[in-house]
C-alpha cells in the first residue's frame, strides 16, 4: 500500500495515496466562525473552495507554534472536498499489508500512544497503524473525519 | 443493464424519457378537458415508443414491459378501436408514474406495483378487436430473409406514416455498435439519429445481445426502420455498410394481403425453421406467404446473413389476425396512395416501391413523427445540465478575473484601461448569455400541478381547475428546482384546505368548482408569483386562538396585532404541525417550511386571505441566485459579503453623533428616520455559537457604550483625529435591523459557491465566495443573522414603540391647514401634492370633491377631526394626496411650508387625540405632528 504522509506535530499521519487528491502548500485558511471547532476553515484552490479539518484538535496533539499552511486534500464528491491542514509533509511510504496493523487489535504496550490511540479511535478517524522503519504512522480514514467533527 | 455502456448513457436516457413521460402526462390531462386530436394521441404513441425502443438498448426489460403495454393501448385508442375514458387515462397515468419509479431505481429498475400496472393496462385490452394487434397473441409478421429477418406485429406496420416510403431492416452488428462508440456515437444517440431520420418501428436481436462484452462480433440487432431517404442514402446515413441494409416492399406487401384470399394462397409452413431458428417461434404456426418482397441495397457484401438470391428472400405473415384487419390496413395505405390500389407486381424484388407521396389530408395521422421534435431541433440543442453549470463557474471564474483585473488600473495607461473596459463589458456579456442559458421557464414546474390537482380533487372529491398565467416566465435552473417543492405544498394546501367541496360552495353562492390561479411575471430583476385560490379563506379569529393556544403568542401580543400581522402567524413553526392545524381553516401544514425555502432562495413571500373569497400567497424571488452583487465587510479581521438585495442603506455617524446609537436600558437601538432599529456588531453575531437573547445583547450594548465614551472622551482631548461608527441597515422581507461593522471594503459582483456540507447547519451563511484577490468571503444570510441575533425585527411599516423623549428626525412635509397652527406629517404618508384648481371643485352637501384625472376625489379638513382652527371654505391651496391604496380623498392645505429632515423633540400637548402625537419646534415654530399611523385609516373610514 502507497501511503502519502504528513506530521502533525512529533506523530506521523498518512492515508492510502489514492484517497488523496492534491497536497496544497502555502494555504491561506479563511476561518469560518460558529463552525464546529474541528473547522480550520475553507481554503481556495483554483477558484474552488474546500473545507479544512483542524486534524491538531481532532487527535488531541499540540500545535506547534507557526499555524499550519499545508493542507492534504482528500477526493471526496464536488461540493463536498475537504482536507486536513498538517504541518510538514513527508515522503510516500510504501508499505505492505502485513506491516499494517487494525487499530482495533493494537495491544501494544506504549501507554502514551494508547491513549492517543484510544481517543482516535472514538473519533472513528484511524484505519490503522503502521510500522516503518522510522516509527509509527498512524493511517487516517477520510470517511470518518466529517462524520467524527465536533458539532 | 448491458453491461459495457456507462452511466452516462442511463443518465441521458433517464433525462430523455423523463422529459417525453412530462410531455405524456401534459397531453392526457390536457385530451382529458378537451378531448384529443389524432396528432395527440400519436405524439403520446411516440413517446411511448422512443421510451421502449431505448430501453430495449439498454435492456431495460421492466421499462420495456410497461412502455409496451401503454404503447399498444396507445394504438388502439388512436386507430378508434377503443373509445377513451377516464379508466383509459388513469391507466395510462398509472402507466406513467410506474415508469418514473422504475427510471429512478434504473438500473435496479426496482418499484413496487409495477405488474398491477402492466395488468391494468393489459386488461383495457381485453376486448376481442385488442387481441389482434398483440404479438404476444400470435399475430406477428416476419419480415426478411432467412436470417436477416425481423418480426413484428401488423399495428406497428401501420404506425409508419404514409411518408415514408421506403423501409428497411438495418443490421447493426457487435462490431458497428463497438465502432460507433469509438467515435462517440453512442447506441442511445443512434437511434435519435435514426428517429430523427424517419421511424424506428420495431426492434428485435435474434441471438446474443451485441451490446453483451461476450459477444461474438456477429452478433447483432434488427431494427426495421421508416424513412422517406431513399436506399442509396442509407449508409451514409446510418454507418452501416449497405449489405447490412436490406429494403422491404411494405406498401406492396400489405396491399397483396388485402387481394389476395388468405388462405388459398397462403402456404402453410412450418412455424420458423431453418436459417432463423434463433427467433422465437410464433405461439401458432403462421401460414407463409412467400413472395419475393426484400430486395439488398448496393453491392454484393460477403455478409451470410444477407441473401441476395431473390428466390429465397421471404416474408411471413400470421395467420391468426382476421382479414378484415388485414384489408384495413391495406386499404389504410391503399388510401395513401393517390389512385387505386395497385395490383400485386411480380418480381418486385428489381423495381423500386411504387408509392407514390401522400396528399397530407388523406391521413391525418401520417405526419412525418420527428415533425415536432425537428422543429425544435432547429432552434435548440440539448445541453447537459452540467455542462451549463461548468460554463457557470467558468463565467464566475471571469468575472472574478475581472473584478482583479479592474482593480489594478489604478495609475494604468489609457490603452490598458480601454483593454480592461473591452474585458468588463465581453465579461458581462457572458454572464448575461450564461445566466439566460440557465433560465427556463416557470411551466416546467407548473405543468405537474395540472396532474397534482386533478389527482387531489379526485380524492377529495373537489372541482378542481388549475390555471396558469405567464407560465413562460423564466427563472434560472437552480431556483426553479428549488422553487418545485414549496409550490407543491402550497398548491396542495390550497386544495386541501382552501377550496370547499362542491355543495358548501354552490350554498355560498360560488360556482361549484375551485380555481387555483397561478400568476407570474417578471418584475425587474425578480420573479413574482402569485398562487390564489378562491376557496373559504384564512379564519384569522382561529389562527388567533391556536397560537394562543399552542402557546406562541400571549394574549397581550394577540390583542395588538392586526389581523394581517395575524395571519402572518400562519407562517410560524409551531402553528404549522398538521395536528394542531386539520381543524383550522387556511393553511398552514409545513408554511414555516415553505417560508423558509423560498428565503432560502432570497426571496419572500406575503400571504393575504379574505374570509369566504379565498387566499393568495405573493411570492417575490429574485432571477437567478448563481452571481449577485454584494456589499463587502470586515468584521473580527475577516471578509464577508452580503447580498445587496438585503442591505437596505449603510450609516456612518462621526464623532459625537455615535452617541446616537443608544442602549435603551437593554440594547443598542438606532432612531432611523421614525423606526427604531435593532442594532447589533457584526462580530458579537459571528464570535457567539449559540443564539443571542436580550440580555446577551445588552451586556454587548453597555461595554459598546463605553467603548465608545472612552473613544469620545479621547477624541475632545485630541488624542484621535476621529471616532466613527458605521452600520449596514439590513431588510430580511419581514423587518430590519443593523449590524455594526468594522469596516466596509465596497461592492463586488460575487459567485455564490455552496457552501460545504459539514457547515450547512449554520444559519448565518448562504455560502462563499472567492473576491476579486483571491481571499474567501463567507456570505451573510440576512435572515439568518436576524435570527442568530435574537431580534424579532421592528416591521418595516409599523411605528416604532415610543422611548420617551429623546430627539429624533423626521422627514416631515409642513403645511398649514387653519390659519393658526404649522403642522407637520411624515411624507412618507404623502404619495402627491396637487395644486386646487377652484374650476375642479364641486360641493355636494358639506362635502367638496375635487375632479382629478377622470376621478372624484373627497376633501378633507383637519378641523373637523382634531382640535384645530378652521380651514376656509371653499377649499384652496393644495390637497395632499394619502400614500397608500386609498384614492378616494385628500388632505386640504391652505399653504405648503416646508419639507425634509428635522430635527424632532415631540412633547405632549392639548391638541393630542387619535390624529395628533405632540407637537414639537420645528425651524422655530409649534408645530403640530400629524401621526399617519391613524389619520389615513381614519380618513380612509369616512363615508
Amino acid at each position: 500500500v502507497n501511503i502519502c504522509t504528513f506530521r502533525l506535530g512529533s506523530r506521523l499521519f498518512g492515508s492510502d495515496i489514492h484517497l488523496v487528491k492534491e497536497v496544497v502548500a502555502d494555504a491561506r485558511i479563511a476561518l469560518v466562525p460558529q463552525a464546529s471547532p474541528d473547522v480550520a476553515g475553507l481554503v481556495n484552490v483554483r477558484g474552488k473552495l474546500h473545507l479544512v479539518l483542524d486534524l491538531h484538535r481532532m487527535t488531541g496533539l499540540e500545535r506547534l507554534s507557526s499555524p499550519p499552511d499545508r493542507v492534504v486534500l482528500f477526493k471526496q464528491a464536488a461540493g463536498e472536498s475537504f482536507g486536513v491542514a498538517v504541518d510538514t509533509l513527508g515522503d510516500v511510504l510504501s508499505l505492505p499489508e502485513s506491516a499494517i496493523e487494525d487499530r482495533r487489535a493494537d495491544e501494544g504496550p506504549d501507554s502514551e500512544a494508547r491513549t492517543d490511540e484510544r481517543r482516535r479511535a472514538r473519533h472513528g478517524i484511524a484505519l490503522g497503524v503502521g510500522r516503518t522503519a522510522s516509527g509509527l504512522v498512524v493511517l487516517l480514514d477520510p470517511r470518518g473525519l466529517l462524520p467524527a467533527l465536533e458539532s | 443493464v448491458n453491461p459495457g455502456f456507462d452511466d452516462g448513457l442511463l443518465q441521458e436516457f433517464r433525462e430523455e424519457a423523463g422529459e417525453h413521460l412530462a410531455a405524456f402526462e401534459g397531453e392526457i390531462l390536457e385530451i382529458e378537458k378537451q378531448g384529443g386530436s389524432a396528432e395527440a394521441w400519436n405524439r403520446m404513441f411516440r413517446a411511448a415508443h422512443t421510451i421502449k425502443g431505448a430501453s430495449g438498448f439498454l435492456g431495460l426489460a421492466r421499462i420495456g414491459a410497461v412502455s409496451h403495454s401503454m404503447e399498444t393501448v396507445l394504438a388502439l385508442v388512436r386507430d378508434g378501436k377503443m373509445g377513451f375514458s377516464k379508466i383509459v387515462s388513469t391507466a395510462l397515468l398509472a402507466g406513467v408514474d410506474a415508469l418514473r419509479r422504475l427510471l429512478e431505481s434504473a438500473p435496479d429498475e426496482s418499484g413496487t406495483g409495477i405488474e398491477e400496472v402492466v395488468a391494468r393496462l393489459e386488461a383495457l385490452l381485453d376486448p376481442p378487436t385488442a387481441a389482434s394487434v398483440l404479438e404476444e397473441k400470435g399475430e406477428s409478421h416476419r419480415l426478411g430473409v432467412p436470417g436477416f429477418s425481423l418480426s413484428t406485429c401488423t399495428h406497428k406496420l401501420r404506425q409508419i406514416p404514409s411518408g415514408h416510403r421506403h423501409q428497411y431492416i438495418l443490421a447493426f452488428r457487435r462490431e458497428d455498435l463497438l465502432r460507433f462508440q469509438r467515435e462517440g456515437r453512442s447506441p442511445v444517440a443512434l437511434l435519435r439519429r435514426l428517429q430523427k431520420m424517419g421511424q424506428v418501428v420495431d426492434d428485435h436481436m435474434p441471438g446474443e445481445d451485441p451490446l453483451d462484452p461476450g459477444a461474438s462480433p456477429g452478433a447483432s440487432i434488427l431494427i426495421l426502420f421508416s424513412t422517406e431517404l431513399e436506399a442509396n442514402h442509407l449508409p451514409a446515413a446510418t454507418g452501416l455498410p449497405s449489405a447490412q441494409i436490406l429494403e422491404l416492399d411494405l406498401a406492396e406487401l400489405l396491399n397483396e394481403i388485402r387481394t389476395c384470399e388468405p388462405g388459398s394462397l397462403l402456404r402453410s409452413r412450418g412455424s420458423s425453421g431453418g436459417p432463423h431458428h434463433e427467433l422465437p417461434p410464433p405461439p401458432r404456426p403462421p401460414a407463409g406467404l412467400e413472395r419475393r418482397r426484400a430486395k439488398s441495397v448496393g453491392p454484393p457484401e460477403p455478409l451470410p446473413v444477407l441473401v441476395r438470391d431473390p428466390a429465397s428472400s421471404h416474408l411471413e405473415v400470421g395467420s391468426r389476425e382476421s382479414t378484415s384487419s388485414h384489408g384495413e390496413a391495406a386499404q389504410r395505405r391503399a388510401a395513401a396512395k393517390p389512385g387505386p390500389a395497385a395490383p400485386p407486381r411480380e418480381g418486385a424484388a428489381d423495381l423500386p416501391p411504387a408509392s407514390a407521396p401522400a396528399p397530407a389530408a388523406s391521413r391525418p395521422v401520417a405526419d412525418p413523427p420527428q415533425n415536432h421534435d425537428l422543429h425544435a431541433a432547429a432552434e435548440s440543442i440539448r445541453v447537459r445540465v452540467d455542462v451549463l453549470d461548468r460554463l457557470m463557474r467558468l463565467a464566475g471564474e471571469l468575472v472574478l478575473v475581472r473584478n482583479r483585473q479592474l482593480g489594478r488600473m489604478e495609475g494604468a495607461s489609457l490603452a490598458d484601461r480601454e483593454i480592461a473596459q473591452r474585458l468588463d463589458l465581453v465579461t458581462a456579456g457572458i454572464q448575461d448569455a450564461v445566466l439566460r442559458a440557465r433560465m427556463q421557464p416557470l411551466s416546467n414546474v407548473l405543468s405537474r400541478f395540472q396532474r397534482i390537482v386533478r389527482d387531489l380533487g379526485q380524492k377529495l372529491d373537489k372541482e378542481i381547475v388549475f390555471a396558469t398565467e405567464g407560465a413562460e416566465t423564466e427563472l434560472d435552473r437552480t431556483l426553479l428546482e428549488a422553487l418545485s417543492d414549496p409550490l407543491t405544498h402550497i398548491v396542495r394546501n390550497c386544495c386541501d384546505h382552501g377550496i370547499e367541496l362542491p355543495a358548501d360552495r354552490v350554498r355560498a353562492g360560488k360556482p361549484a368548482h375551485g380555481t387555483i390561479r397561478v400568476r407570474a411575471s417578471q418584475e425587474g430583476s425578480r420573479v413574482r408569483i402569485r398562487i390564489k385560490d378562491d376557496g373559504k379563506g384564512i379564519d384569522v379569529a382561529r389562527v388567533r386562538c391556536k397560537a394562543r393556544e399552542n402557546g406562541l403568542r400571549c394574549e397581550e401580543e394577540l390583542r395588538r396585532m392586526t389581523d394581517r400581522e395575524a395571519l402572518d402567524l400562519v407562517f410560524l413553526p409551531g402553528l404549522s404541525t398538521a395536528a394542531t392545524l386539520s381543524d383550522i381553516s387556511g393553511r398552514g401544514v409545513g408554511m414555516d417550511v415553505v417560508r423558509a425555502s423560498i428565503e432560502r432562495l432570497g426571496g419572500t413571500v406575503a400571504l393575504e386571505s379574505e374570509p369566504g373569497a379565498g387566499t393568495e400567497l405573493d411570492i417575490h424571488l429574485p432571477l437567478t441566485v448563481a452571481i449577485v452583487p454584494a456589499l463587502v465587510v470586515v468584521a473580527d479581521g475577516a471578509r464577508f459579503a452580503i447580498p445587496q438585495a438585503n442591505v437596505e442603506e449603510l450609516v456612518r455617524l462621526y464623532d459625537d453623533d455615535v452617541r446616537k446609537i443608544e442602549g435603551a436600558g437593554r440594547e443598542d437601538l438606532f432612531r432611523l428616520r421614525d423606526h427604531l432599529l435593532p442594532i447589533v456588531p457584526l462580530g458579537r453575531i459571528l464570535s457567539s455559537r449559540s443564539p443571542l437573547d436580550a440580555e446577551a445583547r445588552g451586556a454587548f450594548s453597555r461595554s459598546d457604550r463605553d467603548r465608545r465614551e472612552e473613544r469620545l472622551e479621547a477624541l475632545h482631548r485630541g488624542e484621535v483625529a476621529g471616532v466613527s461608527e458605521v452600520f449596514a441597515v439590513l431588510s430580511t422581507g419581514t423587518g430590519r435591523f443593523g449590524i455594526l461593522l468594522d469596516g466596509i471594503l465596497g461592492t463586488e459582483e460575487i459567485v455564490v459557491e455552496p457552501i460545504h456540507g459539514a457547515l450547512a447547519g449554520l444559519p448565518i451563511y448562504s455560502g462563499a465566495t472567492v473576491l476579486g484577490d483571491g481571499e474567501i468571503a463567507l456570505i451573510l444570510d440576512a435572515q439568518g443573522l436576524c435570527r442568530h441575533a435574537g431580534f424579532q425585527p421592528a416591521p418595516a411599516d409599523d411605528p416604532p414603540p415610543e422611548t420617551g423623549d429623546t430627539a429624533r428626525s423626521a422627514r416631515l412635509l409642513l403645511f398649514r391647514s387653519g390659519p393658526d397652527e404649522q403642522l407637520g406629517i411624515p411624507l412618507s404618508a404623502i404619495r402627491r401634492v396637487v395644486r386646487v384648481d377652484p374650476e375642479s371643485l364641486e360641493t355636494s352637501g358639506e362635502r367638496e370633491y375635487l375632479r382629478l384625472e377622470g376621478r372624484s376625489v373627497r376633501v378633507e379638513r383637519l378641523d373637523g377631526l382634531a382640535p384645530l382652527s378652521p380651514a376656509p371654505r371653499p377649499g384652496s391651496g393644495f390637497l395632499l394626496l394619502p400614500s397608500g391604496p386609498d384614492r378616494s380623498w385628500g388632505l386640504l392645505a391652505t399653504a405648503l411650508v416646508d419639507s425634509g429632515e428635522f430635527e424632532l423633540r415631540p412633547e405632549p400637548s392639548p391638541e393630542d387625540g387619535p390624529l395628533v402625537k405632540g407637537v414639537a419646534l420645528v425651524k422655530g415654530r409649534r408645530t403640530v405632528l400629524l401621526d399617519e399611523s391613524t389619520l389615513l385609516p381614519a380618513l380612509s373610514g369616512v363615508p
